[in-house]
Order: structure tokens, then C-alpha cells, then sequence
């Protein structure tokens, strides 16, 4: 492990955010093990739980006491003071809605056409950088600009979701059908990067070891039980497993903190990347 | 001999006086008939009776909307409200829009731009039905290119004039779609003065140079449409439309906003008046002349004295937000008086439509707890 010689010195860490914290919860036993010298604290809501939860003086709390109160949520409010890193978990960056606008318009400029609306680079930017920056706004708008922050955005679904089938991926799998998807979703990333950054707050991409291609994720990292022979109700493409959660912590500690793991901690995590 | 304006008595007759003798025809005439009750005593922004719809128009209503910027705030006003108004080409999602404005999306029904004139709208019509091909339809910007027809919807412009003509051939074909699924058509006229070209007549809705192009005066001419010019395209815009939409009615306004520039010889206030005044005619003769062409007087109700210019902005030619909002009252005052009250009931809570589905959003959590 580097940069943590000092023994008895450990950095509160927090996960927090929709249900996609779900994947460093269950991971949290391989991160105990290997960051002893991190304290890591997880505080998960769904969805729309999170985005209507209230963030005053720096404290998070729950808008409606009522809400699914989940097993491991031992609190409806944390305070996000004692932390040195605030990892924000599952930001989507209206990704369902870049995804359908590139997938059913034709760019003017790229080479191949389908029959469907042609729509300019420059518009298309725009309209990614419109979208993208309202999002940027709202997150700095609702938390501030906060040097402690990493925002994570949310996994981009399983490969398999492709498939037809419950939770098919439809406006992924148009997506993927398009000779130009890659170099779009690149560029849609660069304007996460570039206009994170311009708003003093920090963005932490999907490692690349996770994906499957530009914009999917490997199917490895798919939780059990929940693929297309499950029951419908429980299929689901977009939440990922500890695996997951592990790996992206891991390079989120190595991005801020230049930390890597210990022990057999280590050689797991360097089995996931190869 | 004079005038009833001059011979008329100055308001109504009290109810007494009129039991007993009427001293004139306009005795028995209601306060809107009459300046001093109607226009100088009235609040501007809530005159009364100074619409008075020819048919009804419901929030179901499929609504198309064009014509010159003012048209921009009716078709806005109407989106906002959650009536049935047509958009063919806007893409779906939470695209501010700001900058869907600045790429000529969710202005109007099709991504056409500003349309000044019925000449400009006739003449994208016949194209769109293949029986005219405008000249010169692509221009330059530098070493980029737009089309001519359309200049503000790609203000970088396009990398080559292919470019422009594939993305005209599909708006078009929108175009075309939205009329054939259209029960009203809303116009707002805005101009009489264009340029055209010499040759063919094709008309452009800026001058060649302002925008993009470059101006030629071999190529391009000035004209100024008179009203029997302007009145013969209304005619023929209503014959088109009724052939390839049966049934569909027109709604015709005129724009309260001042020209920027003339180039008629004229001053710029002449020609205004002068504009605004054809344009008018044009618009009243219409809906006096059929049963499925109305007149809906925006331009009356933020030119009008008694607003002493308050709908006019510092620049004394665009229209204020409170211009925008009374003349949009009276309109949805005429056509669906309890909006307000079906708009509270009925406006969605904001949906995230980003969101993850919340049963899994569960289901994982859940599962995150037991392991």
C-alpha cells in the first residue's frame, strides 16, 4: 500500500448516492481489508429518494422519513463534514436521452445514413453540452463546489442488455448499431470532463477495465440472479456487483488518494484488470 | 358631410336615456365600440371584448404554428400550456432551450425559421410539393455554407452544400406532415418588404449579405409586396392548405414589431406603418371573407395608445414578457377559460426520466444489505 505510512492516521471516506452504492456496499469487506487506512462509510438511496433529498449546512437528509428505510441505511441523515473524500455515486448525465438523440438522428458530417432526421455536429454538440451542463448545474447547485467531492456517474448498462428481453436497453442498443456511436459517446464524455471542470467539481469516467467497448459494461460485473432468466421483476442491467464496486473503488483511491490495495486485496484487484 | 367618428356621441347611452329615445345608431352600441370605454378607460393589458373568436380552439386542437418572430412567443405560450401544437423536428430530451433557439429548434411546428412573409410561406409550400426549386438555395458563410431559405438554423454553418440540401430534403418532408396533421394553421405576418430574386422570383427572408450569401444586385432585387400581392398569396396559402389538409382553419395575426430596417427609400417609421398597415388589410379582408379564417388581434393590443408603449422593450421594437403574456391571456381567456384551473390539476409531478427504475433501484440496495 503507498501513501498511507502514517499508522493510526485514517481518512474518513464516504460513498454516497442512488442505489448504484449498492455495488460498493457489498464490496465493503474487500475495501476494509485492503484500506486499513480508510474509513469508509455508505449511505444509499434510491433514485428519487436521493434527488429529493434535502442537503443543508452540509448535513443530507432523507425529504420524507417514510421512505424505504433499507437495512444497512442506519440513518436518514449524514453529515458530510467528517469526510476528506465525498465519493457521489450514480449521476447519469441525461445519458438515456444522449444516447436516443445520437442513435435516431443522422449527423450531417459522419458518413453513414439511416432515412432518419440529419442533425449537425455542431447542434448535436450543443445539445450534449446543453444537457450536460443543466446536470453540472444541479449537482453544484445543490451541493456546491467542494474539493473533497470525486462524482462518479453511474455505470453505463450490461452488454447484455442489448438482448431483447425485460429492461432491453432500447435507445442503447440503436446506439450501438451506429458506425459513429464510439467516437460520440468519447466526445460526450470530454464535455462531462470539460464541463465538470470548468464548474470546480471533479468526475471520475468508468474505468475502462470495466467496459465493454466505449459505452457498456462487461457482463461479468452483472449481479447474480438478475439476468434474463430470472424472474422479470428481477432482470436488471444497470446495477452492478461487488466485483464492480471493488475495481472502481480501487482506481477512484488510486485517482485521489494514490493509494493501492493490500494483500490479497491487491492481487484480486489486479486480477480484475488484467 | 361628417364622419359617424366625428357625429358619434363619446360612449354609451345610460339605460334610462335609452328607454325612452334613441338619438343615434349608436346608442344601443356596447362600451367596446366606443375609444373612451373601450381603449382609454380600459386596462391594456385586459381590454375587453377585443377578441372575439370565429371558432373554437381546445387545448386538443392540433395547432400548427409560423410566421415572423412574434409567432415564436405563440408558439411558446401554447407548448407551455400543454396544447395539442405540433413539433416535428425538435428532438426530445432536457435540451435547455436557449439552445434549441439557437439551432432553429422549438420556434415552430417544422424548423423553417422566421417566415415574414405569405410569399415565404407559399413559396416553402410549392417547394415542398415539388412544384417550385427556389434559386440559389445555398449560400455561403465564409467556408462554410446555410440554406438560403433558412440561415439562422445552422449559425456555424454546414462543411459542404450537400449538407444544406439533405437536411432541407427531410424538413420539407416534416414540413409536409405537419400541415397534413394540422386542424388549425396559426400565421403571423410580418413583413411586405423582401428580397427576391430577379430571375425566378424566389423570395429569402433576409436580404443577401446580412446573414450569409453575398449581394449582387444583377441577382437580387428589393420588393415590397402591395396588398393585392399580399391579399392573392393569402388566397392561394388558404387554397393550398385546405387542398392538402381539408377542414384545417387559419388563425391569422399580425406581428406588433417594428421593422429593423427599410429599403424602401422610406423612413424606417414610414414603412413600418405602411407594412403593418397592408398586412392588416390583408389579414381582416381574409377573415372577413371566409368562415375558416380568423383574426386574432395581437398586434391591436400591444400597439394600443392606452399602454402608453409599455409592451415595447428599451429598443422600442421588441415586444415585453407582459406584451407576450396579455396577448396570450386573451387568447386562452377566448378559447379555454378554466386553463388555469386544468393546468393545476393536471400538471405532472417533474419526472426523471433518467432515472433508474426504482423496483431494481430497490432490489439492488436490498441485496447490497444482505450480502
Amino acid at each position: 500500500m503507498t501513501g498511507m505510512s502514517d499508522k493510526g492516521l485514517t481518512q474518513k471516506v464516504l460513498i454516497v448516492g442512488t442505489s448504484h452504492t449498492g455495488a460498493f456496499y457489498m464490496a465493503r469487506e474487500r475495501i476494509k481489508t485492503g484500506y486499513p487506512g480508510l474509513e469508509v462509510s455508505y449511505f444509499g438511496m434510491p433514485g428519487r429518494v436521493f434527488s429529493a433529498a434535502l442537503f443543508e449546512d452540509g448535513i443530507l437528509r432523507m425529504a420524507d422519513i417514510s421512505a424505504r428505510q433499507l437495512p444497512w441505511m442506519d440513518r436518514q441523515e449524514i453529515d458530510f463534514a467528517p469526510f476528506s473524500l465525498i465519493i457521489q455515486v450514480g449521476e447519469r448525465f441525461t445519458l438515456n436521452h444522449v444516447m436516443r438523440l445520437m442513435a435516431f438522428h443522422d449527423v450531417l458530417e459522419e458518413d453513414e445514413r439511416s432515412g432518419r432526421a440529419p442533425m449537425s455536429s455542431a447542434a448535436l454538440t450543443a445539445f450534449l453540452t446543453g444537457m450536460v451542463q443543466s446536470r453540472v448545474d444541479h449537482i453544484r447547485g445543490r451541493f456546491g463546489a467542494d474539493d473533497r467531492y470525486c462524482i462518479l456517474p453511474a455505470p453505463y448498462p450490461l452488454a447484455r442488455s442489448t438482448a431483447p428481453g425485460p429492461k432491453h436497453e432500447y435507445g442503447l442498443t440503436a446506439l450501438s448499431l451506429r458506425s459513429f456511436a464510439d467516437r460520440w459517446m468519447a466526445r460526450y464524455e470530454e464535455i462531462i470532463s470539460e464541463r465538470m471542470q470548468a464548474a470546480g467539481l471533479d468526475v471520475f469516467l468508468q474505468p475502462h477495465e470495466t467496459r465493454a467497448g466505449q459505452f457498456m459494461t462487461q457482463d461479468r460485473y452483472a449481479r447474480p440472479g438478475t439476468d434474463l432468466t430470472a424472474p422479470e421483476g428481477q432482470v436488471d442491467h444497470r446495477h452492478m456487483n461487488s466485483d464492480y464496486g471493488w475495481q472502481v473503488f480501487c482506481a477512484i483511491a488510486e485517482h485521489r488518494l494514490g493509494l493501492t490495495p493490500e494483500g490479497d486485496a491487491l492481487s484480486t484487484q489486479q486480477q480484475m484488470t488484467g | 358631410m361628417k364622419s359617424a367618428s366625428n357625429s358619434a356621441p363619446r360612449g354609451p347611452v345610460p339605460q334610462h336615456k335609452r328607454e325612452t329615445i334613441l338619438v343615434s345608431p349608436y346608442d344601443t352600441l356596447p362600451a367596446s365600440a366606443f375609444w373612451r370605454s373601450g381603449v382609454a378607460e380600459a386596462e391594456p393589458s385586459a381590454v375587453e371584448g377585443l377578441y372575439l373568436p370565429k371558432f373554437p380552439i381546445t387545448r386538443e386542437t392540433k395547432i400548427m404554428t409560423a410566421g415572423s418572430c412574434f409567432a415564436q412567443h405563440v408558439h411558446r405560450a401554447l407548448v407551455a400550456r400543454d396544447w395539442a401544437v405540433i413539433d416535428m423536428e425538435t428532438p426530445k430530451g432536457p435540451i435547455p432551450r436557449e439552445v434549441l433557439t439557437r439551432f432553429g429548434y422549438g420556434m415552430y411546428s417544422a424548423r423553417y425559421g422566421n417566415i415574414y412573409t405569405p410569399r415565404q410561406m407559399l413559396q416553402l409550400l410549392r417547394e415542398a410539393l415539388g412544384d417550385v426549386t427556389p434559386a440559389e438555395p445555398v449560400w455561403s458563410l465564409g467556408a462554410r455554407y446555410v440554406d438560403a431559405q433558412r440561415p439562422n438554423v445552422e449559425p456555424e454553418g454546414l462543411e459542404r452544400p450537400e449538407h444544406v440540401r439533405q437536411a432541407r430534403r427531410v424538413h420539407l418532408r416534416r414540413m409536409l406532415r405537419a400541415i397534413k396533421g394540422a386542424e388549425v394553421f396559426v400565421f403571423t405576418l410580418g413583413l411586405t418588404e423582401v428580397w427576391r430574386h430577379r430571375d425566378s422570383g424566389t423570395v429569402y427572408p433576409t436580404a443577401p449579405g446580412t446573414l450569409a450569401g453575398s449581394y449582387d444586385p444583377g441577382i437580387y432585387e428589393f420588393h415590397n409586396f402591395t396588398l393585392p400581392e399580399v391579399r392573392e398569396d393569402l388566397e392561394q396559402l388558404r387554397t393550398l392548405l385546405v387542398l392538402l389538409r381539408p377542414g384545417i382553419r387559419m388563425v391569422l395575426t399580425v406581428s406588433p414589431v417594428p421593422l429593423t430596417a427599410t429599403a424602401s427609400g422610406k423612413h424606417v417609421l414610414v414603412s413600418t406603418a405602411s407594412s403593418k398597415a397592408v398586412l392588416r388589410a390583408a389579414a381582416g379582408e381574409m377573415a372577413d371573407s371566409y368562415g375558416d379564417v380568423d383574426y386574432f388581434p395581437s398586434y391591436e393590443l400591444i400597439t394600443n395608445p392606452a399602454a402608453r408603449g409599455r409592451f415595447y422593450k428599451e429598443n422600442l421594437r421588441s415586444v415585453t414578457d407582459e406584451g407576450v403574456a396579455a396577448a396570450m391571456r386573451m387568447f386562452f381567456q377566448a378559447h379555454d377559460p378554466q386553463g388555469e384551473a386544468y393546468r393545476a390539476a393536471n400538471t405532472p409531478l417533474p419526472e426523471e426520466e433518467d432515472e433508474d427504475d426504482d423496483l431494481v433501484c430497490e432490489e439492488a440496495l436490498i441485496e447490497a444489505a444482505r450480502s
